[in-house]
């Protein structure tokens, strides 16, 4: 753990006495390593040696302050620099610290206790830093595309030469599919796959906020915009500059706010809600929807324009129930993780298990596999789980036959509905899975048209 | 002790508390600023009366302003207005009139001080 404690210091000071004034109260905690230079060209000539921390006499000799401090920043934008200055003009102070110097320090008698200070937080936010530099390399390692999608059917194989495009440039990607086929997996594999890994991913959920709050949420405000805008706030698109926002369930957006997200990213820019500054932006969009945004289009719910915008690189993600064999590796992989977090050891699926997965139909995608298979592992009374731990507690109608008592008539309309759906209303197919003709499948067709009719 | 007799001495021209208070019981570290003090500011007082000659204002008013923490350290409250003033005054070119007299008062000073501080290192620091 030494390392961490330990903080080499550079003191750039002309003034002898100052020199040594400063060289004794940081040495008097022993985790600082301190090195003394008398000049600008000194301290510059020397950062390869790596200070975390720069004391900086903002009138040397040889350079100016500012002259220093840009670079320093340059050679290394995680150096901090303390200013210390017998200048006192505020206007001075403010343009360095716009330049980057973490803080500013008056040559007076309470130097001592403000530079050690500032020493302290320094430290601390450059412990700070580190630790965000070590997740932040966690987060690129778990969303490796190859790690965080799994499966290896067509239909996901095909995702991946997509999601491999869509890194290696800005392009907006449109990513649809439906409810728990993994939307926002796939914007984030995106995200920390591409060259704006290190800058921040802003999820929104444009469904989950309210409708009155969504464009505060989105551009931000001024203090005093609105009724209940106490302070200032910076909305997502700012959050993300640099980065990327996602937006997910963008067809929930009203067109007034279409109109306006429509701007923003057209100029690349935004204005704060009661605000007049204009913010420039970079920031790359991603969004999802699981409506069909062209037949939003056609109903005049979403406008054509925006679609055009956004469409960019379209990506539809498959239904798990397209995914052949995906459902049996996809299985495995969540019940490793979920035996593993919960300490049940090495399970298994049996060959009835598998089958009966493979024949479900999956509403909810893989969040509703992995849901039944947690249920499984935690009803299972052995380490192979058995067909009968497997329960589909689907909340679509057709899949509960036996809830309501109907006649046999009834409820064999009910199940060809329901094979017709699954298998994307094809008469052979369903013919074939229900062993029967099918000239009855066409006749069972027309009674339910009739129904519908009726 | 020879802490008692300081107290009870007239007050002088140097007034180490300030340094006191930072270096708790550690000498060293005063006797390394008096001493650097000795090293460096009679040098500086010597330079300005020589950029007297020249004119060189701008030149006076950097080395007032680099002796200033020196004055500042050792309590030398006699002296910071005048430094002070010499500063401002070389820098901006100004009142350059008494420029000559400000030096001399910090000469006039200085070489009090000195005598001080050759005795505080025999008496207390020795």
């Amino acid at each position: 753990m030494q390392s961490d404690e330990h903080v080499r210091i550079f003191v750039v000071e002309d003034d002898p006495a100052y020199l040594k004034f400063l060289n004794y109260i940081l040495t008097l905690n022993p985790d600082h390593e301190v090195k003394l230079y008398e000049t600008g060209k000194e301290c510059l000539d020397n950062l390869h040696n790596k200070p975390t921390i720069i004391t900086l006499d903002y009138s040397l000799p040889d350079l100016s302050g500012e002259e220093i401090l840009k670079n320093i920043k340059e050679f290394d934008p995680n150096i901090h620099v303390i200013i210390i200055s017998a200048q006192e003009k505020i206007g001075t102070a403010v343009n360095l610290l716009k330049l980057g110097a973490y803080d500013y320090i008056t040559k007076d008698e309470e130097t001592k206790d403000l530079l050690l200070n500032s020493v302290n937080n320094a430290r601390k936010n450059i412990q700070l830093i580190n630790q965000i530099d070590h997740l932040k390399q966690e987060i690129t390692e778990k969303y490796e595309f190859e790690k965080s999608i799994i499966g290896n059917s067509d239909a996901i194989k095909k995702l991946f030469s997509l999601i491999e495009k869509a890194v290696k440039t800005n392009i907006t990607v449109s990513i649809a599919g439906e409810t728990g086929t993994g939307k926002e997996l796939v914007a984030k594999s995106i995200h920390y796959n591409s060259q704006r890994k290190k800058k921040p991913f802003i999820p929104v959920n444009l469904a989950a906020i309210p409708r009155d709050l969504i464009e505060s949420e989105l551009f931000g405000h001024e203090k005093g915009s609105f009724t209940g805008a106490i302070t200032r706030r910076i909305g997502k698109f700012e959050e993300a500059h640099e980065g990327t926002i996602f937006l997910d369930e963008i067809g929930e957006m009203d067109l007034n706010l279409q109109a306006k997200l429509l701007r923003v990213i057209q100029e690349k820019e935004l204005v704060r809600i009661g605000g007049n500054q204009v913010i420039k932006l970079d920031v790359r969009i991603l969004v999802a929807t699981h409506k069909i945004l062209a037949e939003e289009v056609k109903a005049g719910n979403f406008r054509e324009d925006l679609y055009y915008r956004l469409l960019g690189l379209p990506v539809i993600l498959p239904p798990l129930r397209d995914r052949d064999n995906d459902v049996i590796i996809l299985a495995k992989y969540f019940l490793d993780e979920f035996s593993r977090e919960n300490n049940l050891g090495k399970m298994t699926l049996s060959r009835e298990a598998q089958e009966k997965l493979m024949k479900y139909h999956y509403p909810g995608n893989v969040r509703e596999l992995k849901s039944i298979i947690e249920l499984a592992a935690v009803m299972a009374n052995e380490t192979e789980i058995s067909s009968g731990d497997i329960n589909f507690s689907s909340i679509q109608k057709e899949d509960r036959f036996t809830f309501e008592e109907l006649t046999l008539r009834d409820y064999t309309l009910k199940i060809i509905r329901h094979f017709l759906e699954k298998y994307d209303n094809n008469v052979l197919k369903v013919a074939e899975k229900l062993d029967i003709g099918k000239s009855s499948i066409y006749r069972y067709i027309k009674e339910i048209e009739e129904e519908g009719n009726e | 002790m020879s802490n008692i007799d300081s107290e009870l001495k007239q007050p002088g021209y140097i007034d180490l508390s300030y340094l006191k208070e930072i270096a708790g019981n550690d000498q060293t570290f005063i006797v390394d600023m008096i001493e650097t003090y000795l090293d460096n500011i009679p040098s500086d007082i010597k330079e300005m009366k020589s950029l007297l000659a020249d004119k060189k204002w701008n030149e006076i008013g950097d080395i007032a302003h680099k002796i200033k923490p020196s004055i500042g350290f050792l309590g030398i409250h006699m002296l910071k207005d005048t430094v002070l003033q010499l500063q401002i005054n070389g820098r901006e070119a100004k009142n350059i009139s008494i420029i000559p007299d400000l030096i001399a008062e910090i000469e006039r000073v200085n070489e009090s001080v000195i005598k001080e501080l050759q005795e505080t290192l025999n008496n207390e620091y020795s």
